[in-house]
């Protein structure tokens, strides 16, 4: 039975972090090098941790699937990054940005991790300049800003649409240098399979040498997973190929709590899907969002050019419905909004599910050459990709997904529900509650990895002191073979499906009916169909080649094995909450003007689930959320 | 109907035949050859990648072992994938492999693939390179020592905007390593340059500036990556555009930091 | 001592040795070209101007002293040139694509052909040098006078006259202008130079200089073969037609005369 403590420290909200460290328990300097701290990862929140863990002395060993850290997919954040600097003097605080985040979240998050996200918002940015991270400057040689959905002020930093990179950058060249100096053993090519438990801690982990095959194992202290979200259940969305939810799947079927699995954020602007063949989604940055006016025509079935139609037949929705915010609501205000007017008849594009982002007006008014500064890379990527200059016709957007808020449940010391493991950046569940704000990813990560996991994880490895555990222990030959025997078993089904076709049916299971709208019906029958295709992976599924070479087709039909049951929990998880908030859009709870009604009364929690398993369903726990600094309101962006 | 944003392409639903000659090669050390595949009915609407998705997928439903090439986020940016598309490496046009599109080719063509092997860039298999030499250049010098912690305020230390910007054209780096394949001599000077020019230009990179630059570079000749011989090839291959303006940066500091002294490795992380 | 070392070890120190032995190249072959021009002024001009050379710093260092420390000087650079570039091609042979990888055109033809004119240029020196500084090789035409130490406009016309004689010339004098256009860019880049604001000009600089050279160069052999550059004085052409058994012992003869 899974107990969630929260571990919230005392005091008023702005006191809680400061007043945490003083009283936490600490490992020297000279006991550091003698503990063993695994990192699963090597996106911001990956390697930032490592890094900064390796500074103090831990010995750090790191693994990653790709060939180098650098591959993280934290590298393709576009926008920017938050920070309350307030150096535009327009209002903004430590406050307002954890106000912000927590109305963004539609009040379903911890309010004491995220008002310390807020406190450390700041320290990121000072120390991502530190490391050679060349954000955008103003004329003066000053930081400059710019704004996001959902905030009404400017506090968003970039290196033009390439802020993820640049940050992961500063992170992957911190990592390199503990490599250099010895500190941080990095594995490549290297995928968790799975966690190794002695005595009710995380031990360490079994994983596969994708190169020749091998099984292996490692021990170590704690283990830390920083492998991003779930969100390529769906197939199509805007994470990478690779990205999968093995890592903290089966660290849930070792006893870590899920938290709000069907919390997933869709992103509203991304190249719309061009057919059957496709194998990801391209995101259009919410910058641009800045400057590009939303709209459709306002005639159903329209189809004269963009530019024929006259200005008072076209529908600019989001500026109509949300005066105040315009164009730049949060996103999944934004995101329904443009399924509601695509299943009103009112899309565009061959598939009629697409919308227009114009700039013509942006570029009439400021000039094509500012434009081209501000968005010339997304501009080009969005022309190599359709063929359509954004110059000379609006942009065709469509909503994708994007990012999970759900993942591991972990306390204010970032630890799950297992001893000595950890979870960090999009892994978590912390700091989004049901919605993300844009931007706030890149910061929650380097928050968790640079300043929050170092300080904290010292608390729980103190008492292991001379309390070392090796890979001859009985438990790590165990969950080895227990490794084998599953990768025995899915190679030797011999069926006629292949993964990718089976990955593909379940992303339409999961989108057409845990997407960006929800119904018990929809629901009930997706659980049905996500059983369906399981018995299929089980029963009919073909993997070619052997497991003793690199075998990119078994590395998918793990995931996809692991993907299956994060579906049917996201299902479920969807079911059960009967509210709306957020992303989570249930068609029973809407307001007239179509707008999500929150339940506070029953729904005012985490569901954090608890794996009971194969045969039996998941356990649902709850942790009540407090509210002291804010009283949750109705969201309003209108 | 056609409607006006996909006049200027095939209609929806239009594909063409290719003939793919893949390099194909088990391990390192074994003799690779090229096999060749038809393919009908690949939409025109495809990307390269997904061209070879639909291939892998017939060749697993056949029970024979797909193409293995890497690829991650397929947008450009993460810098995994990479392949010599008729012997150009990322092929035809000045844009990662994961950004060509099928579009780009003509209906019957015949397309050879092979992976960007170099004397630094041994094989893996069939289309999969080891480019973790990349990564020891990195090691070598290639960041800013500074730990997690309280620093200044980034605004009392003011940079210009062209000078950021500049850092920035370097640092878009995405370490594809086409710079190598594309050079006849194997050379990572322009991947090694661009990171040298990104922090020797801000003020934040300068108390390593000499160190930097030095053991990146003999980091680059112990990986054996060949000398760069101004043939510029590495910049037309460049998705990222990244100018070999960098090169010259880096000569100039290489030979200032040799004139000057001062750390180097080892010296460097004494403690 | 070390820190040179280690600087020659790295490639860029090597090409490094390349770019400056180059420079001490690039100024001597501008030098002789423009010495050649003297040739437009007659034969009395021409073998004064080489007489010259032999006297220069004479008054206090001796005859051809300050001529052979030159030699010294280029052939040491010719030599460190050669070896480093060796020691350059055979590390790249071992890193270099393994795979057929096209180009893109970004390289000029200059630039992939460095090596190949490279090599040619060497075999032309040694060709050079020994048809007219040491006469071992005498071509020239039927009716004129050989070899003869000294009288260098006639020893020139003599051989220029033969059309292929000439021809190789101008070829070998293409070869070496290509060599330095890249050359002379490469270099600019190698010590750090270069800069896109700059590179316009620097390779601009550097075309302009390389057509000068060849057009420079070869006005000599086209005019003579030509006859715009009128044979040598009948004076000097009286001279005894005897062959000269010649080279090591005139060098012997003028390192006498300086004793």
């Amino acid at each position: 039975m899974i107990q969630l403590d929260a571990k919230i420290p005392e005091g008023p909200i702005e006191d809680k972090w400061h007043n945490h460290l003083e009283h936490a328990k600490l490992v020297g300097p000279r006991n550091r090098p003698t503990y063993d701290v695994i990192v699963v990862g090597t996106g911001l929140a990956g390697a930032s941790a490592a890094s900064s863990l390796a500074a103090q002395g831990y010995n750090v060993h790191v693994f990653i699937y790709h060939d180098t850290p650098r591959r993280a997919h934290s590298i393709a954040a576009q926008g920017g990054i938050n920070a309350c600097k307030n150096y535009r003097e327009d209002g903004d605080s430590t406050y307002r940005l954890f106000y912000d985040t927590q109305k963004g979240g539609d009040f379903r998050s911890r309010e004491a991790n995220v008002y310390r996200l807020a406190q450390t918002s700041t320290s990121i940015i000072d120390q991502c300049v530190a490391q050679g991270v060349p954000f955008a400057r103003e004329y003066g040689g000053m930081l400059a800003n710019r704004s996001f959905g959902g905030v009404l002020v400017e506090r968003t930093f970039y290196c033009r649409g390439q802020t993820g990179q640049q940050l992961l950058l500063g992170a992957y060249q911190a990592l390199q240098k503990e490599i250099e100096q010895g500190k941080v053993t990095m594995h490549t090519r290297s995928e968790m399979l799975d966690l190794v438990m002695v005595d009710g801690r995380a031990r360490g982990i079994v994983y596969r040498d994708m190169v020749d095959g091998s099984i292996k194992s490692i021990a170590g202290e704690a283990v830390v997973l920083a492998t991003g979200g779930y969100g390529a259940v769906y197939f199509n969305s805007t994470n990478a190929i690779n990205s999968n939810g093995t890592a903290i799947w089966r660290a849930h079927k070792r006893g870590a709590a899920f938290a709000n699995p069907s919390f997933v954020q869709i992103h509203p602007t991304c190249i719309p899907v061009s057919g059957d063949h496709q194998s990801k989604l391209t995101l259009m940055s919410e910058s641009l969002r800045n400057d590009g006016r939303v709209w459709v025509p306002r005639a159903p079935g329209d189809k004269r050019k963009p530019g024929d139609i006259p200005e008072s037949e076209r529908y600019y929705y989001l500026e109509e419905r949300y005066p105040t915010f315009g164009n730049l609501v949060p996103r999944d205000v934004a995101s329904r909004a443009a399924k509601v007017v695509c299943d009103d008849g009112l899309g565009v594009g061959s598939t009629g599910y697409s919308v227009y982002m114009d700039f013509r007006d942006a570029i009439a008014n400021k000039g094509q050459s500012t434009i081209a500064e501000k968005y010339g890379n997304l501009f080009d990527m969005y022309t190599e990709i359709t063929g359509e200059s954004p110059y000379e016709q609006p942009f065709r957007i469509y909503p994708a997904v994007h990012y999970c808020m759900g993942g591991l449940w972990v306390d204010y010391n970032l630890q799950t529900t297992i001893p000595g493991l950890y979870a960090i950046g999009e892994a978590n569940f912390s700091d989004h509650g049901a919605n993300r704000l844009g931007a706030s990813s890149l910061m929650q990560c380097l928050a968790d990895g640079y300043f929050i996991l170092p300080q904290t994880i010292g608390d729980g490895l103190q008492p292991l002191y001379r309390d070392k555990v090796d890979t001859s222990h009985p438990a790590f030959a165990q969950t080895e073979g227990e490794v084998k025997d599953r990768i025995k078993r899915i190679m030797s089904i011999k069926g006629d499906s292949t993964p990718l076709s089976i990955h593909k049916r379940l992303g339409k299971v999961i989108w057409n009916n845990c997407g960006m709208s929800r119904n018990e019906q929809d629901l009930n029958s997706a659980l049905d169909q996500v059983d369906q295709l399981k018995q299929e992976f089980w029963n009919n599924l073909n993997i070619p080649g052997s497991d003793q070479d690199v075998n990119q087709t078994l590395e998918r039909a793990m995931r996809l094995m692991d993907f299956l049951e994060i579906g049917e929990l996201m299902c479920r998880d969807a079911l059960v909450r009967d509210e709306s908030c957020g992303c989570h859009f249930r068609d029973e709870h809407v307001s007239e003007d179509g707008e999500v009604v929150r339940n506070d009364d029953e729904f005012s929690h985490v569901a954090a689930w608890e794996w009971k398993g194969e045969e039996s369903t998941s356990d649902r726990h709850q942790e009540q959320l407090v509210y002291e600094a804010m009283q949750p309101a109705t969201r309003s962006y209108k | 109907m056609i409607s006006q944003e996909t006049q200027n392409q095939p209609p929806a639903g239009k594909t063409i035949s290719l003939t793919i000659r893949a390099w194909r090669q088990a391990r390192n050390k074994r003799k690779g050859h090229f096999a060749e595949y038809a393919l009908d009915r690949i939409p025109i609407d495809a990307s390269f990648l997904e061209m070879l998705d639909i291939l892998n997928e017939t060749l697993v439903q056949k029970g024979e072992d797909p193409i293995a090439f890497e690829s991650d986020c397929r947008e450009g940016i993460c810098g995994t994938c990479g392949i010599v598309v008729d012997g150009l490496p990322h092929g035809p046009g000045q844009c990662t492999t994961c950004q060509l599109q099928i579009r780009d080719f003509k209906d019957g063509a015949t397309i050879t693939i092979e992976p960007f092997s170099t004397g630094a860039f041994p094989v893996i298999k069939d289309l999969v390179v080891d480019r973790s030499g990349l990564d020891r250049i990195i090691q070598a010098g290639g960041y800013v020592t500074v730990h997690s912690g309280p620093k200044p305020e980034p605004n009392s230390i003011p940079i210009e905007h062209a000078v950021v910007e500049d850092a920035l054209d370097a640092s878009a780096c995405i370490g594809c390593g086409a710079c190598v394949a594309a050079c006849p001599n194997g050379s990572s000077s322009l991947f090694t340059s661009a990171k040298i020019g990104h922090l020797g230009l801000l003020p934040q990179g300068q108390p390593e500036r000499n160190a930097r630059v030095k053991n990146m570079v003999e980091s680059m000749d112990e990986e054996g990556f060949g000398s760069c011989r101004n043939y510029a090839e590495c910049q037309a291959s460049c998705p990222k555009g990244i100018s070999i303006k960098y090169i010259g940066r880096m000569n100039a500091d290489y030979i200032k930091a040799t004139i000057s002294g001062g750390d180097h490795r080892g010296d460097m992380h004494a403690t | 001592m070390q820190r040179l070392m280690t600087f020659y070890d790295t490639s860029i120190g090597k090409k490094l040795v390349v770019a400056v032995t180059g420079l001490i190249m690039y100024g001597f072959i501008i030098g002789h070209m423009l010495g050649n021009l003297k040739a437009f002024g007659g034969a009395t001009a021409l073998d004064q101007y080489a007489e010259m050379l032999r006297e220069i710093g004479a008054s206090f260092l001796g005859n051809t002293t300050f001529l052979w420390f030159a030699r010294i000087v280029l052939i040491v650079a010719v030599v460190a040139h050669v070896v480093t570039i060796i020691q350059l091609s055979r590390r790249n042979r071992a890193s270099r694509p393994t795979r057929t990888v096209r180009r893109r055109n970004a390289s000029t033809l200059a630039a992939t052909w460095m090596a190949i004119s490279g090599t040619l240029i060497l075999v032309f020196i040694v060709i050079h040098l020994a048809q007219f500084t040491f006469g071992w090789i005498d071509i020239h035409k039927t009716g004129t006078e050989g070899f003869e130490y000294g009288a260098v406009y006639s020893n020139i016309w003599g051989a220029f006259n033969v059309w292929w004689v000439a021809l190789f010339y101008v070829v070998m004098m293409a070869m070496v202008c290509m060599h330095v256009y890249h050359g002379a860019w490469s270099m600019c880049q190698t010590l750090g130079v270069d800069a896109p604001p700059r590179n316009q000009m620097i390779r601009g600089g550097a075309a302009t200089i390389a057509i000068i050279l060849f057009i420079g160069f070869c006005s000599v052999p086209v005019a003579m073969l030509t006859n715009a550059l009128s044979a040598p004085p009948i004076d000097e052409m009286a001279v005894e037609p005897q062959k000269y058994e010649r080279s090591p012992q005139i060098m012997n003869v003028s390192e006498g005369d300086q004793g």
